[in-house]
């Protein structure tokens, strides 16, 4: 029923003008009137979602027109976010964006309960993955990855840090650095590389010779034991500056390199980009590391991690250590890039384009991950991973044409399916995972290692067989039953037990490409 | 449910709430953002619900209501951030609690997509009353001084654009394709 007198006055609190009189009358009604209630709440989601909608505008930076209007003083608080970790989809745009890239890898940055938030105490960015690095002890980032203004060393491997305004830096050990603030750098001895995104843009690597300061976008700045300091720009410009008066001394372009020692500068003959890792070789050499430790583990029934042998293209090698190696058999498809450049994948294109697979045994307890992106979803039904055919003991783990993980078991000679969840991007790297839990009775469904849907198995003498098993498409369908995936795989493990949630977020988070839409 | 554990919750269990947290706290911000019409105080109130729902992660138990849980919290928090500020909120601790009580208290995933495309809907005029409000923060007196109206025309335009917003998004649900019945 209309009550347009508790709408306005539901308003009138929502914009903080109510008089006194109508803030009691409104205050009484929320108090003794369920439908007041209700009605409020009706009227107040539209009101947090539009002040959501506002953040985000601000973020993508759509608020010139508006902050136009506003005083400094009003501008200075819409716009900063001092508390990285809260921050929605709003002002540190580039966290947002790390928080849906990394899948949740922010989730990690946490400061002491209750500890006073100063600039010093500020988290200004985080790790993104590293490899093997190891730091000098209290000169690391902190437990969860997190970079806060100070001191750095790191001795050995290669690290990869995003700042909160979205300035990638990755830096190979040993190197030394203090972290300023969001837009300062000094670096002491090593080599960093920064990747600077038009917001950033100043963003200032500094060292006891020069200042290099980021004109967009991308340059590397390399201090050598003797304190000779040289910037190699991979893309954009850099001016180089004195370090004490702050006197321009050089602009230096694309493709080109400077040394700096005392007041005088040397071109160099070429950017130094081996002295650099890129963000993907950090990442890449991070997942390589992971896979060397997963091949040892003595639950895997089969661990592929798409690496091609040029003896034999048609061999899917399974890599793992304590399995039955249990190789597939390539048909059709193809071996191209995988999630980084130098990682191999499959690309199933073509009619009949699949892997084939025996895995040995009857299982209880299984759990399958793989790494996926998604060209097309031809089909009602797209599968990743299934059993050929409605034997029983198998399974269908497939991707309906809107995107939603559907799988089934197939016991006494029925189907038992799980609810259709979630949303697969096209065109993006994803981290699926299926796992059948029979002390739990579960059948869970993950993406990028979030539980999307959990369904009740409770079916005791169920035995998952992957005896006849391919990757890619269903053998012996039904006539017009076509199941063909279209896309790229590039790593996929299957193990005889159920692994928890913190594990595949584990494998999700090292496995992850480092850009949107890789 | 909310006992302390005097050891303080597991790595694992903080590492949950953290995550569950990251995934949902755009609907204890929207849910804070209703209660709170003065928006500078909402980054606080989710900051200090963070952190108490951290410190008390070994009190969740998987599974259940994480959205309920955060925004009890949140609920706590936002009455104790009207204690200390000095602000005055224009609803007593009573019905604020009242509030948190309605089934309806926690709001459901944001709309925001929907959202973006309903406000392309609105008049130029109306738009830029919405982008002040909630972009720029500003309270509607602001907004009177700077397209120069009367802070009750503010009021009365704000409340209709929410209005026809909220219907335009609610369409939107209807229009949504429904998804097919498995195909096993």
């Amino acid at each position: 029923m209309q009550d347009p007198r508790l709408d306005f006055l539901v308003h009138g609190f929502l914009d903080g003008g109510l008089s006194e009189e109508d803030a009691e009358e409104l205050d009484l009604r929320i108090r003794t009137e369920p439908t007041a209630r209700r009605r409020f709440w009706e009227l107040a989601r539209m009101h947090g979602e539009l002040r959501l909608w506002g953040e985000r505008r601000v973020a993508q930076g759509h608020a010139a027109r508006t902050l136009a209007h506003l005083p400094p003083e009003k501008t200075a608080r819409i716009l900063p976010r001092k508390r990285l970790w809260v921050s929605v989809s709003a002002a540190a745009a580039a966290v947002a964006l790390a928080a849906l890239v990394f899948g949740g890898r922010f989730s990690s940055q946490v400061v002491e309960p209750h500890a006073p938030v100063s600039a010093s105490r500020e988290v200004l960015g985080l790790r993104v993955v590293e490899s093997e690095a190891v730091y000098v002890s209290g000169k690391g980032p902190g437990n969860a990855g997190e970079l806060r203004a100070g001191d750095y060393e790191l001795q050995e491997g290669s690290a990869y840090f995003r700042l909160r305004n979205g300035v990638d830096l990755t830096l190979q050990g040993p190197a030394r650095f203090t972290l300023h603030d969001l837009s300062r750098i000094t670096l002491v001895q090593g080599a960093i590389r920064a990747l600077v995104p038009e917001g950033a843009r100043g963003f200032t690597i500094e060292s006891s010779e020069a200042r290099f300061e980021d004109l967009g976008t991308e340059f590397g700045v390399e201090v050598d034991a003797q304190g000779r300091s040289a910037v190699s720009v991979f893309d954009g410009e850099v001016r180089v500056k004195t370090p004490d008066t702050n006197r321009p001394l050089a602009l230096v372009r694309f493709g080109q390199a400077l040394e700096v020692k005392g007041r005088e500068l040397r071109p160099l003959q070429k950017p130094s980009s081996a002295s650099f890792p890129s963000m993907e070789a950090v990442a890449s050499r991070g997942w390589q590391a992971e896979s060397r430790r997963l091949r040892q583990d003595p639950d895997l029934l089969a661990y592929y991690p798409f690496e091609a042998d040029p003896a034999d293209p048609h061999l899917l090698r399974d890599a793992a250590l304590h399995g039955t190696g249990a190789d597939g058999t390539i048909q059709g498809a193809q071996w191209v890039t995988g999630r980084w450049s130098g990682k191999s994948a499959l690309q199933f294109e073509s009619p009949g384009d699949g892997v084939w697979l025996s895995l040995p045994g009857e299982h209880k307890d299984v759990s399958m991950a793989a790494w996926i992106r998604v060209d097309r979803l031809d089909h009602p039904l797209n599968a990743v991973l299934n059993t050929n055919g409605w034997s029983e003991g198998g399974f269908h783990w497939q991707i309906n044409r809107i995107g939603s993980l559907s799988s089934s078991g197939i016991y006494g000679g029925r189907h038992g399916s799980i609810d259709q969840k979630g949303r697969v991007p096209l065109g993006q790297w994803v981290h699926l995972a299926l796992v059948w839990d029979s002390q739990a009775g579960e059948l869970r469904h993950f993406l990028n290692g979030d539980v999307l849907c959990v369904r009740g198995w409770k079916h005791p003498g169920f035995r998952v067989s992957l005896e006849d098993a391919c990757i890619g498409r269903l053998e012996k369908w039904e006539p017009g039953d076509h199941r063909e995936f279209r896309g790229r795989i590039d790593e996929m493990a299957v193990w005889r037990r159920a692994l928890s949630g913190a594990e595949l977020k584990r494998f999700a988070e090292l496995g992850s490409p480092t850009r949107p839409g890789q | 449910m909310f006992s302390m554990n005097p050891d303080g919750p597991s790595p694992e269990a903080v590492e949950e709430v953290e995550r569950l947290f990251l995934k949902k706290q755009s609907v204890v911000r929207a849910f804070i953002c209703s209660l709170l019409p003065d928006f500078s105080l909402v980054d606080d109130v989710l900051h200090e619900t963070f952190l108490t729902l951290r410190r008390k992660a070994g009190a969740y138990r998987p599974g259940s209501n994480f959205d309920a849980w955060a925004c009890t919290v949140a609920r706590f928090k936002v009455l104790e951030a009207l204690r200390t500020s000095g602000k005055r909120s224009q609803l007593s601790e009573d019905a604020i609690h009242a509030l948190a009580a309605c089934e309806e208290a926690v709001p459901q995933d944001p709309r925001l997509d929907r959202l973006d495309a309903c406000l392309s809907k609105l008049g130029p005029q109306t738009r830029r009353l919405v982008e002040l409000r909630y972009m720029g923060a500003c309270m509607p007196e602001e907004i009177a001084r700077i397209v120069d109206w009367t802070p009750g025309a503010v009021n009365v335009a704000l409340s209709r654009a929410r209005q026809l917003l909220r219907d335009c998004v609610d369409q939107g649900d209807a229009q949504l394709p429904q998804e097919p019945q498995p195909l096993l």
